[in-house]
């Protein structure tokens, strides 16, 4: 069985806040590409958050910060993702100005040991329509085959 | 501002229209990868899977998860849907059809509206991949 490989000392972290406006070409292009229909009321397919997530590791990347992935030093050979959850109170709208927020929440282990968990949360606020989404996302590393 | 009309005659055990997606090619997760930013090279570079004692390249668990936030989207409109969490129980690999199916599992009728659970999976060759629920907002019925 391999070490544990996430950095435990990044618990309770608080990551510098990103701030995005919401394109409605990643809106569109997110939605066909499961294969949806154009949305008529312009509210964002409920898993969007994800690629919101993923645009902060590129603001932070520009900014010459780490990601949340570089913070508890994810090992990608090894790493699966567990669960994820959005609590939509208001749907992401394309023109939304996002403020998106990250805190790593919490590390624990499986009972054998085989597998470890961390648990990151994040918000995401519009400047005019208050909180729209808390997202929540476990990371696994697999220590054992 | 909600789009399509929301369904009304809602029932525990009413099944959602079964949702198939497929089978998963190596373009179809480039494509994913893009839309999502997700750009993990065991996603998308089968000489990185293959070190890292994959066959070949591996579908995003968050493809499967969105298809089965699609499913509610479609019945319950974008706008309504409130909540949406899932866990990954098993790989999708590349070759595989996903297979998305709901069940009305509860509903809570408040004073202005109620809120239904639906309970969500995703399979492929009959073995689950994404275990999910979802919290829909509709109008009291008529």
């Amino acid at each position: 069985m391999r070490a544990r490989l996430f950095d435990r000392t990044t618990r309770g972290l608080t990551l510098p806040d990103v701030t995005m406006t919401v394109d409605a070409g990643a809106v569109s292009f997110f939605a066909e590409t499961l294969g949806m229909a154009p949305v008529a009321d312009g509210a964002a397919p409920p898993s969007f958050f994800t690629y919101i997530d993923a645009e902060t590791d590129v603001v932070r990347r520009r900014r010459g910060e780490p990601t949340i992935l570089e913070h508890i030093r994810c090992d990608q050979r090894y790493l699966l993702h567990g669960e994820e959850s959005y609590d939509l109170l208001q749907p992401i709208r394309a023109g939304d100005r996002l403020t998106v927020s990250a805190r790593i929440a919490d590390f624990y282990d499986s009972r054998r040991g085989h597998l470890e968990f961390a648990v990151v949360e994040q918000r995401a606020t519009d400047a005019v329509r208050g909180l729209l989404v808390e997202a929540r996302r476990t990371y696994i590393h697999r220590l054992a085959e | 501002m909600t789009g399509s009309p929301p369904p009304l005659d809602v029932a525990v055990g009413d099944l959602l229209p079964a949702l198939r997606f497929g089978p998963v090619t190596r373009e179809m997760l480039a494509r994913y990868a893009a839309a999502s930013l997700d750009f993990n090279p065991i996603h998308i570079d089968s000489d990185f899977a293959r070190a890292a004692g994959r066959d070949d390249v591996i579908a995003h668990g968050m493809l499967s998860f969105g298809l089965a936030a699609r499913l509610v989207a479609e019945w319950a409109g974008a706008g309504r849907v409130r909540r949406i969490a899932g866990k990954f129980t098993a790989i999708t690999h590349v070759g595989d059809e996903i297979v998305v199916s709901g069940r009305v599992c509860a509903i809570d009728t408040g004073d202005t509206s109620r809120r239904v659970r639906v309970e969500l999976s995703a399979e492929t060759g009959g073995t689950n991949t994404v275990v999910a629920e979802a919290l829909v907002s509709l109008p009291l019925s008529a």
